[in-house]
C-alpha cells in the first residue's frame, strides 16, 4: 500500500461528498416538482410525454398501483429487449451481420437488463449488433434505474407523508427521474469520456495486422493436431461512449466491450477511471441527502450516509490491503512496490490502474449493484475477491444501486428501529410513525428471499455433475466461490462475475434469470408494502424514550446489525470458499 | 418454440409478481382486522 494509493482513495471519497448535497437537493426538487434550472427545455418534453401516453401526472397511486405500474412496465421492456435480440440480424447498424441471439440467452439478457442487473453470459462484441447494444440495451439502462430511483422515491414518500395512501405517480417519477436526473448527466458525461479517448461511431470493425504472427497448435476433431497462422487482429468499434455513460451513472455494469471498464476504448485514462467510478456513487450518495430533506431531518440523512461510508471505507481497505500481499506461492519473484512496478497482486489487473485503483473500483461496483469491472476479480487474492463477494452479500446497500440501495437500507433502517425497541422495551418508531408486525413481517420478506434465492440456487449446482459443475473450470474452494459470486450477483443485481464460469448453457441462463427477477421484484414488492403501510400512519410526537436516527449511536447500530444480518446468513458458504481458499493458499495449494 | 416457452415464462414470472402483490395486500388487510 501506499501513500498516493490512499490519497487517491480519499480524493474519491471527498469528491463524492462534495457532490452529495447539491445533487441530493436538486433531486428533492425534481420529484417534488419544484422548478429547477432544465425546465425550459424538458417540461415541453415531460407534457408531450403525458399527452401521447395518456397519462394524468397529477393523479397519484397507492403502493399496489405504483407496484402494478412497474411491473406492466418492466415486463413489456422485458419483452421488447427480447425480440430486439432475436430479429437482430434483420434490424439496421449490424456491420458485422451478426446473427439473432439464441433463445435462452437472450432471454437472460433481457431480464438482466430489465432488472438493473446487467449480467452477460455472451461477448458483446461477437454477440450483440449495434442496434441491439444502443436500442435494446443502453435504453434499458435508462429504463431500468429510472425504474429504481422512482421506488426509492415512492418509499421516502411512505416515511415522510402522513395519513394517506398515496405514494407519487409511477410514471411521473420515471418520466422526471429520467429527464431530469439520468439523461442530462449522461449527456455531457458521454462527451467528456469522448474527449478523452472512448470512441463512439456506427463503423464495422477495423483488421490490424500483426507486428509478430501468432502460431498456435490444437487437436483438430479427428485427434490430429491442426496449426493455425494468425496475421491479423479484429479490432471492435461502436457507439461506445453513449453507453458507457449511462452504464456506471445507473449503477447497470454492462460492458459494451466483453473486457468491461478494463477495456482501453471504454476506459482509457486515469480521469475516465476517476469520472466512472464517480458516477457510479453519485446519485446513492445524493439520495441521502434527498431522505434527509425530504423527510424532513437531515441528521437521519447523513447517518445513514454515515453508515454507507463506514461500510465502503472497510471493503475498499480490506481489498487493497489484501491485493498489496505478494503471493506467496511466487518464491524468489521480488513483488515489492518499485518505481517501476506496483508490486503485490498485479494479476488480472492493469497496470494504468494499479493496485489501488483496481480495488477502490471493485469495492465501489460491487458496493453498488454496478457490476462494471476495470480488473478481473477472480484473479483477486481470496481475501481480496471476498470483499466484493462480501459487498454483493450485504445486500447491494452501501450507496448501492440506484434507488435500490436507498430502499434496501431503509428496510434495515426498520429492522435496526425495530431492534432498538426490543432492546429498551418500547414499541418502535421511526421518524415519529410506530413500526409494527406487518412492516416486520414484510422487511424480513425482503430479507429472507435475498440469500434463499442464493444458496438455494448455489447448492443445486454444486450438488449436479451434469448441469452445474459441468462448465465450471476450477475445482475446489475457488470453484465453489465462481458459483456462489454468479448466484450472488444475480440475486444482489450487480452483474459482474468471477470467470471460470461459463454461464452460458441452458441451467445458468434460465435459473440465473430467475435469480435476477427475484433480486429485483420479489424484494422491491415487500419494500413498496411497507412504505405503503407507514404513509397511511400518524405521526407521534418524539419524547426523551424515543430512539434517535440521527447520531452517532444510530449509524453504529444500523452498521451492527447491516454485518450480523449479512454474517449469520453468509459466514458458512464464505468458509467454505474464498475463506478455506485462503488457508490453503498459505498451505501451498492454489486451485 | 423455444421463443413462446421463454416468452410464456417471462409472462408467468411477471403474473407472479402480480399475484404476489395482491397476497401481501390481503395480508395487511388481515394485520389491520387483527389489530382492530
Amino acid at each position: 500500500m501506499t501513500t498516493n494509493g490512499w490519497l487517491q482513495i480519499g480524493l474519491y471519497f471527498f469528491l463524492i461528498l462534495a457532490a452529495t448535497v447539491p445533487l441530493g437537493a436538486y433531486m428533492t426538487k425534481v420529484f417534488a416538482r419544484r422548478k429547477t434550472f432544465l425546465d425550459s427545455v424538458l417540461l415541453p418534453v415531460e407534457k408531450l410525454a403525458y399527452k401521447l401516453t395518456g397519462v394524468n401526472p397529477d393523479e397519484e397511486m397507492g403502493w399496489q398501483s405504483y407496484l402494478l405500474a412497474t411491473l406492466v412496465f418492466s415486463a413489456a421492456t422485458c419483452l421488447f429487449t427480447y425480440v430486439v435480440e432475436r430479429l437482430q440480424f434483420h434490424l439496421p447498424w449490424n456491420p458485422q451481420h451478426l446473427p439473432g441471439v439464441a433463445p435462452g440467452l437472450a432471454w437472460n439478457t433481457a431480464i438482466s437488463f430489465t432488472t438493473n442487473t446487467n449480467w452477460q453470459a455472451y461477448t458483446p462484441e461477437s454477440t450483440m449488433s449495434y442496434f441491439t447494444q444502443m436500442v435494446g440495451l443502453a435504453t434499458h439502462n435508462f429504463w431500468s434505474a429510472g425504474v429504481g430511483l422512482a421506488l426509492a422515491i415512492a418509499f421516502i414518500r411512505g416515511i415522510a407523508r402522513r395519513e394517506t395512501t398515496k405514494l407519487g405517480n409511477f410514471w411521473v417519477d420515471l418520466t422526471r427521474g429520467t429527464l431530469w436526473v439520468l439523461l442530462p448527466i449522461s449527456a455531457v458525461l458521454a462527451l467528456v469520456l469522448v474527449s478523452q479517448g472512448v470512441i463512439q461511431n456506427f463503423r464495422s470493425y477495423d483488421t490490424a495486422k500483426l507486428v509478430e504472427t501468432q502460431t498456435t497448435t490444437a487437436t483438430g476433431a479427428d485427434g490430429k493436431p491442426v496449426t493455425t497462422v494468425t496475421t491479423t487482429q479484429s479490432i471492435a468499434q461502436g457507439p461506445t461512449a453513449s453507453q458507457e455513460a449511462i452504464k456506471m451513472l445507473g449503477t447497470n455494469g454492462g460492458g459494451f466491450f466483453n473486457a468491461n471498464s478494463a477495456h482501453p476504448f471504454e476506459n482509457p485514462t486515469p480521469l475516465t477511471n476517476l469520472l466512472e467510478m464517480l458516477a457510479i456513487f453519485v446519485i446513492p450518495a445524493g439520495l441521502t441527502y434527498t431522505l434527509g430533506q425530504m423527510t424532513g431531518s437531515r441528521n437521519h440523512g447523513w447517518a445513514v450516509f454515515a453508515c454507507m461510508a463506514v461500510l465502503w471505507f472497510a471493503g475498499v481497505a480490506t481489498c487493497y490491503w489484501a491485493e498489496s500481499h505478494p503471493n506467496p506461492l511466487l518464491h524468489g519473484v521480488n513483488q515489492s512496490v518499485t518505481a517501476s512496478q506496483s508490486g503485490g497482486n498485479m494479476e488480472g489487473k492493469e497496470t494504468r490502474f494499479g493496485i489501488a485503483n483496481s480495488a477502490l473500483f471493485a469495492g465501489t461496483t460491487t458496493d453498488a449493484s454496478c457490476g462494471a469491472v476495470n480488473a478481473m476479480h477472480d484473479s483477486f487474492t481470496p481475501l481480496g475477491g471476498m470483499v466484493p463477494l462480501v459487498n454483493i452479500m450485504m445486500g447491494e446497500i452501501v450507496f448501492g444501486g440506484v434507488g435500490a440501495g436507498m430502499y434496501g437500507m431503509l428496510v434495515f433502517v426498520i429492522l435496526s428501529v425495530f431492534i432498538a425497541g426490543l432492546m429498551v422495551g418500547r414499541t418502535p418508531e421511526y421518524l415519529g410513525k410506530k413500526i409494527e408486525s406487518y412492516d416486520i413481517q414484510m422487511a424480513m420478506l425482503y430479507v429472507l428471499i435475498f440469500p434463499l434465492v442464493i444458496l438455494g440456487f448455489t447448492a443445486i449446482s454444486v450438488l449436479a455433475p451434469g448441469f452445474g459443475l459441468s462448465s465450471l473450470a476450477n475445482h475446489g474452494p475457488h470453484g465453489l466461490s465462481e458459483i456462489l459470486y454468479a448466484y450472488t450477483s444475480a440475486a444482489g443485481n450487480n452483474g459482474s462475475a468471477f470467470a471460470g464460469l461459463n454461464a452460458n448453457t441452458p441451467w445458468y441462463n434460465t435459473t440465473l434469470g430467475i435469480t435476477m427477477f427475484m433480486g429485483r421484484f420479489l424484494m422491491l414488492i415487500p419494500m413498496l408494502a411497507i412504505a405503503g403501510n407507514l404513509a397511511t400512519k400518524k405521526t407521534t410526537p418524539a419524547t426523551v424514550g424515543t430512539f434517535p436516527v440521527d447520531g452517532a449511536l444510530f449509524t453504529t447500530l444500523l452498521t451492527g446489525v447491516i454485518l450480523i444480518v449479512s454474517a449469520l446468513t453468509f459466514f458458512p458458504a464464505l468458509a467454505l470458499g474464498p475463506i478455506l481458499e485462503h488457508l490453503l493458499l498459505h498451505a501451498g495449494h492454489t486451485f | 418454440m423455444a421463443d413462446l416457452i421463454y416468452i410464456l415464462l417471462t409472462l408467468v414470472a411477471f403474473g407472479i409478481g402480480h399475484a404476489y402483490i395482491a397476497g401481501l395486500g390481503c395480508l395487511k388487510g388481515k394485520a389491520k382486522i387483527d389489530r382492530d
